[in-house]
C-alpha cells in the first residue's frame, strides 16, 4: 500500500517534470532540446517496459510492456535518424534531465515490487506517464518546434501515444 | 516447449508436412504387406494390409486440406522458383488426389465385400495392389514438386513455369524501406495507426502491398485463422501478399488491435 502510494507520487512527479516544460514560458525549449526531451521520454518508457516484460507474469501486462519497448524503440530510431539528417544535436535541458532522473527513481521503486503489486504500479505509472507525455507534446513541444519535419514527427507520435494510453487504461481497469 | 508445439500445430503448413509422408510411405508398407498376403493367400494378413492401405489413402484428405490452407502463407514466404514449384505442386495434387480417395474406397470394399463373398477377396486385393501402385507413382509425382518449394538444394532442374505475378517474399529485402519491389496491383498505406484505404478491392490473383509509413511496426493479420499474416512490418518497410481465393478478408494489427482493415477479392 505504502509502496503504491510512493509510486503514485513518482508518476505524478514524472508528469510534473513534463509539466515544467509546458509552464515555464521563460524557457521555451529549442529544437535540439525538444529532440532530447522526445528521445529521453521514449527511453524512460523503454526501460520501464523492459523491466515489466521481464518481471511481470500477467500476460496482458507483459504483452503491453513488449509493445511499449517495440513502439518506443521504433519512434526513437526515427527521431534519432531525423536529428542526424537535420544535423541537429540533441541538447540536454532541465526537462530532459528531470525526466531521466524521475524515470530512474521509478525503475528503482518498481524493482522493489513483485507480483500483482508490481503490475498495478507499472500500469498506473504508464497511464499517468502517457497522459503527461501527450499533454507535453501537444501543449509545449509541438507549438515550440521550429523545424517542420521534427514537428511532423511529433504530430505522428500523437496517435501512437494515445493508443498506448487507451491500452494502458484498459489493462488498469482489468487489474482493479 | 508444449506451447511451441501447440503453436506449430496451428500452422496448416506444419500439419501438412507432418502428415504428408503417410499417403506415400504408409502406402508402401501397406502394399508390401498386401503383396506378401496375396502370395501366402492369407485372409488375415490381407485384412491387416488393407487396413493400412485404407488409412494411407484416406490420409490424403487431411494432407490435401491443410495443403490448401497453407497455400497463401507458403506462397508469400517462397522465392520466385519456389512459388513456381508451389503452383505446380498444387496443380498436380488437384489433378490426382482423387486416386487416393478411390484407393481408400476400394480397400474398404476389399475389407467388407469378402465377408459375404469370400471368393472376391483375392481379385479385390489384387485390384487394390494395382491401384495402390498407381497412387504411389502419383504421390511421388505430387511430392516431387512439393519438396522443391522450400528446398533449394533439391532443385536440380529449372522450375516448371514461372508465376505470372510473383509474390514478394517477405523474408527477402524486398521488404525495403518505403519502396515496392513486387508488382502490386494495389497499395495500402499504414499511417497514424490506420490502414488507408480501410477497405480495398482486388481481383483474384492480384497482389496488395502494405507500406508502413508510420513510426512503429505493425502487422497485417487476417482475422480468420491461417489466411495471411505479415509478421512485424518495421516502420518504413512494406509487405506484399497475393490473394488466390475470392472472398472478404477482415484483418487487423496484432500489436494495435484498434487497427482494422478489409480485403475484398472478387
Amino acid at each position: 500500500m505504502i509502496k503504491s502510494f510512493i509510486l503514485t507520487l513518482t508518476a505524478m512527479s514524472l508528469a510534473g517534470g513534463l509539466a515544467q516544460a509546458q509552464t515555464s514560458a521563460a524557457a521555451a525549449p529549442t529544437d535540439p532540446q525538444i529532440a532530447m526531451i522526445a528521445v529521453t521520454a521514449d527511453s524512460v518508457d523503454i526501460d520501464a517496459g523492459k523491466l515489466a516484460a521481464e518481471k511481470s507474469s500477467n500476460p496482458k501486462v507483459k504483452s503491453f510492456a513488449q509493445l511499449m519497448v517495440r513502439d518506443h524503440t521504433s519512434v526513437n530510431k526515427k527521431a534519432t535518424a531525423l536529428a542526424k539528417k537535420l544535423n541537429l544535436t540533441p541538447e540536454e535541458s532541465d526537462t530532459s534531465r528531470s525526466l531521466k532522473s524521475d524515470g530512474d527513481k521509478n525503475l528503482e521503486k518498481l524493482r522493489g515490487l513483485s507480483g500483482a503489486e508490481f503490475d498495478k504500479a507499472y500500469v498506473d505509472n504508464e497511464v499517468a506517464y502517457h497522459e503527461a507525455v501527450i499533454k507535453a507534446v501537444n501543449d509545449t513541444l509541438i507549438p515550440n518546434t521550429k523545424n517542420a519535419q521534427l514537428k511532423s514527427l511529433l504530430e505522428s507520435a500523437g496517435p501512437i501515444f494515445a493508443s498506448h494510453l487507451n491500452h494502458a487504461k484498459e489493462i488498469q481497469a482489468s487489474l482493479h | 516447449m508444449i506451447g511451441t508445439i501447440l503453436r506449430d500445430l496451428q500452422q496448416p503448413e506444419y500439419i501438412h508436412v507432418l502428415i504428408n509422408p503417410l499417403p506415400v510411405y504408409g502406402l508402401v508398407g501397406g502394399l508390401i504387406g498386401l503383396f506378401i498376403a496375396i502370395c501366402q493367400r492369407s485372409r488375415r494378413a490381407t485384412i491387416a494390409a488393407l487396413v493400412i492401405v485404407f488409412i494411407s489413402g484416406a490420409a490424403a484428405w487431411p494432407v490435401y486440406h491443410y495443403g490448401e490452407q497453407a497455400y497463401d502463407r507458403v506462397l508469400s514466404m517462397a522465392d520466385n522458383d519456389g512459388q513456381a514449384w508451389l503452383a505446380e505442386h498444387k496443380e498436380r495434387a488437384e489433378k490426382l488426389i482423387w486416386l487416393f480417395y478411390a484407393l481408400a474406397i476400394l480397400s474398404a470394399i476389399g475389407l467388407i465385400v469378402p465377408i459375404k463373398w469370400p471368393r472376391a477377396s483375392l481379385p479385390l486385393a489384387i485390384a487394390v495392389l494395382l491401384v495402390g501402385v498407381i497412387c504411389l507413382g502419383s504421390g511421388g509425382y505430387i511430392s516431387y514438386a512439393g519438396g522443391r518449394v522450400r528446398h533449394r538444394e533439391f532443385r536440380n532442374e529449372s522450375p516448371p513455369k514461372a508465376l505470372a505475378n510473383p509474390v514478394t517474399a517477405e523474408t527477402t529485402p524486398a521488404v525495403s524501406p518505403g519502396g515496392s519491389v513486387a508488382p502490386a496491383a494495389a497499395q495500402v498505406t499504414i499511417r497514424d495507426l490506420k490502414y488507408s484505404p480501410e477497405t480495398i478491392e482486388i481481383k483474384k490473383g492480384q497482389t496488395i502491398e502494405w507500406a508502413n509509413d508510420d513510426l512503429t511496426p505493425h502487422t497485417v493479420t487476417s482475422e480468420a485463422a491461417n489466411k495471411f499474416d505479415s509478421g512485424s512490418i518495421d516502420a518504413g518497410a512494406s509487405w506484399s501478399h497475393t490473394f488466390s481465393q475470392a472472398g472478404t478478408f477482415p484483418y487487423s494489427c496484432t500489436f494495435h488491435s484498434e487497427m482494422k482493415g478489409t480485403v475484398v477479392v472478387r
